[in-house]
C-alpha cells in the first residue's frame, strides 16, 4: 500500500518520491516548499483531531492540513 | 534616479525596512498578506544621493499562484532595476530559492539577512557568513528594525553585486522547448527573451499570455508541467549541498514544547491555567482590586461630588439620585 505522509508513524524518516497531482497549484507550491524527490521528511506532531500534522522538512518546520498532505507520497 | 526593489518570501521583513529607510509608517503584520500592493517612496543614502525604494507584496517563486503575488511579479519582470532581497535568518534554505530564480534572470541582488533579533549570536552569524560566501552572492546580516544597522546597509549598496556561479545551467538549457523559444524571440527582445525560456519550462501559462503575443491554444497545447519537476530538483539540490551540515539547528523546537504539547498533559494543562487565572480575577488578588477600587469610588469621589452638589443644590431627590443611585 502506498504511504503518504497522513499515515506514516510519528517520529521517523522517510524519503519522498512523488506528489501527486491532483491540485497542481498545491504542487507548485509545495515543491517550491521544497518538498522535492528524495528529500527526507519527518512527521513530528498530529493534531487531537487528526486534521493537521507537524512535519519537518529540510531545514525547518512547517504544517500542513492532511488534504494537503495525503498529496505526498512517500517510501 | 536610481530604484530599488524590496523582494522576498512574506513575513521576512521587507514592509519593516522600508519603514526604517523611508522613515515612514506603513502597516505591519506578523500573519501573511499585509502588504498588498507596491509602494514607492524616496530615501537618502550616505552620499546625500536620492535613491527610489519599493516595497512589494511577498513571492515565494516568480510564477505566481495568488493576486498579490502576481503584482509582484509583474512588477519585477516590467521594471529592470537592481533587487533588495530579504532573507529571514531562520529560514535562509526556503528564501534561497527566490534568490535563485533571481540571479538566473541576470538581475542585480544583494541580500539582507534579517536577523529579527536585537543581538543575535555570533555562532550563528557566522555560519550563514561561510555558506554565503561559498555562494559568492554580496550580502549583509542584521536587524532590519533598529536604525544604525540600516545604515550600514545603505553604504553596502554602492558597491557593485556579485553574481552566483551556478553549476546547473546547462542542464535546464537542456529543458527548454525550442520551437516555443523561436516564437518567443520574434515577439521578445533579447534579454526578456532569456526570461520567457525559463518561464515556459517551468509551466508559467499566465506569463507567456500575458508579455508574448503566442496564440492561447498553442501555448495550452505545448506547456506541459513535467520539466517543471526537474528544474525545481536542480535548484533545490544546488541548495542542499551549501546547507549540508548536519549540526543545523531548527528553528521551533524547543524543549517547552515538549512538555506543554505533550499528548497526555496538555489538555489537563490548559484546563489548570485557565483555573488558575479566574480564581486570580475573582477571588484572591483580584478581589484586593476590586474592594480598593470600591472604597475609592465611594468615599473619595462620592464623598466629594455629595459635598459639592449640597453647596448650591438643595433638591434631596438629587442628591439622593447621585448619592445612592450612581454611585453606589
Amino acid at each position: 500500500m502506498e504511504k503518504n505522509l497522513c499515515t506514516i508513524c510519528l517520529n521517523k524518516e522517510y524519503k519522498i518520491f512523488k506528489i501527486k497531482e491532483t491540485n497542481f497549484q498545491l504542487k507548485r507550491r509545495l515543491l517550491e516548499l521544497g518538498f522535492f524527490c528524495g528529500e527526507s521528511v519527518k512527521v513530528i506532531r498530529k493534531s487531537l483531531i487528526g486534521n493537521t500534522i507537524l512535519v519537518e522538512i529540510g531545514s525547518y518546520l512547517i504544517s500542513l492540513r492532511c488534504s494537503v498532505a495525503s498529496m505526498v507520497m512517500v517510501e | 534616479m536610481e530604484k530599488y526593489l524590496l523582494v522576498g518570501n512574506p513575513n521576512t521583513g521587507k514592509t519593516t525596512l522600508f519603514n526604517s529607510l523611508t522613515k515612514s509608517n506603513e502597516h505591519v503584520g506578523n500573519w501573511h498578506g499585509v502588504t498588498v500592493s507596491e509602494k514607492e517612496k524616496i530615501c537618502k543614502i550616505k552620499n546625500g544621493k536620492e535613491v527610489l525604494i519599493v516595497d512589494l507584496p511577498g513571492l515565494y517563486s516568480l510564477t505566481p499562484l495568488s493576486f498579490e503575488e502576481e503584482v509582484a511579479a509583474d512588477y519585477i519582470y516590467e521594471n529592470n532595476c537592481k533587487i533588495i532581497n530579504i532573507c529571514d535568518i531562520n529560514n535562509l534554505q526556503r528564501n534561497l530559492y527566490l534568490t535563485l530564480q533571481l540571479m538566473e534572470a541576470n538581475k542585480e541582488v544583494i541580500l539582507f539577512v534579517n536577523t529579527m533579533k536585537k543581538n543575535e549570536k555570533k555562532e550563528k552569524i557566522n555560519k550563514i557568513e561561510n555558506i554565503l560566501n561559498k555562494l559568492n552572492v554580496s550580502f549583509f546580516i542584521g536587524n532590519a528594525s533598529s536604525k544604525s544597522d540600516v545604515i550600514k546597509f545603505t553604504e553596502e549598496l554602492n558597491k557593485k553585486f556579485k553574481k552566483i556561479k551556478f553549476n546547473y545551467t546547462e542542464k535546464i538549457k537542456k529543458l527548454y522547448n525550442l520551437e516555443l523559444n523561436k516564437t518567443i524571440d520574434e515577439n521578445l527582445n533579447s534579454n526578456n527573451a532569456q526570461y520567457a525560456y525559463t518561464r515556459a519550462v517551468e509551466g508559467d501559462k499566465l506569463f507567456l499570455k500575458k508579455y508574448t503575443k503566442i496564440n492561447e491554444k498553442i501555448i495550452d497545447k505545448k506547456i506541459n508541467y513535467t520539466n517543471l519537476e526537474k528544474i525545481v530538483n536542480l535548484r533545490q539540490e544546488f541548495l542542499k549541498e551549501l546547507f549540508s551540515e548536519k549540526n543545523n539547528e531548527i528553528y521551533g523546537k524547543s524543549k517547552i514544547d515538549n512538555i506543554l504539547l505533550n499528548k497526555y498533559f496538555c489538555i489537563p494543562i490548559f484546563f489548570i491555567i485557565i483555573f488558575l487565572i479566574f480564581y486570580l480575577t475573582f477571588f484572591s488578588f483580584g478581589a484586593w482590586l476590586s474592594g480598593l477600587v470600591r472604597t475609592f469610588v465611594q468615599d473619595v469621589v462620592g464623598a466629594s461630588l455629595v459635598s459639592f452638589l449640597k453647596s448650591f443644590v438643595s433638591v434631596p431627590w438629587i442628591i439622593d439620585l447621585f448619592e445612592v443611585g450612581i454611585i453606589q
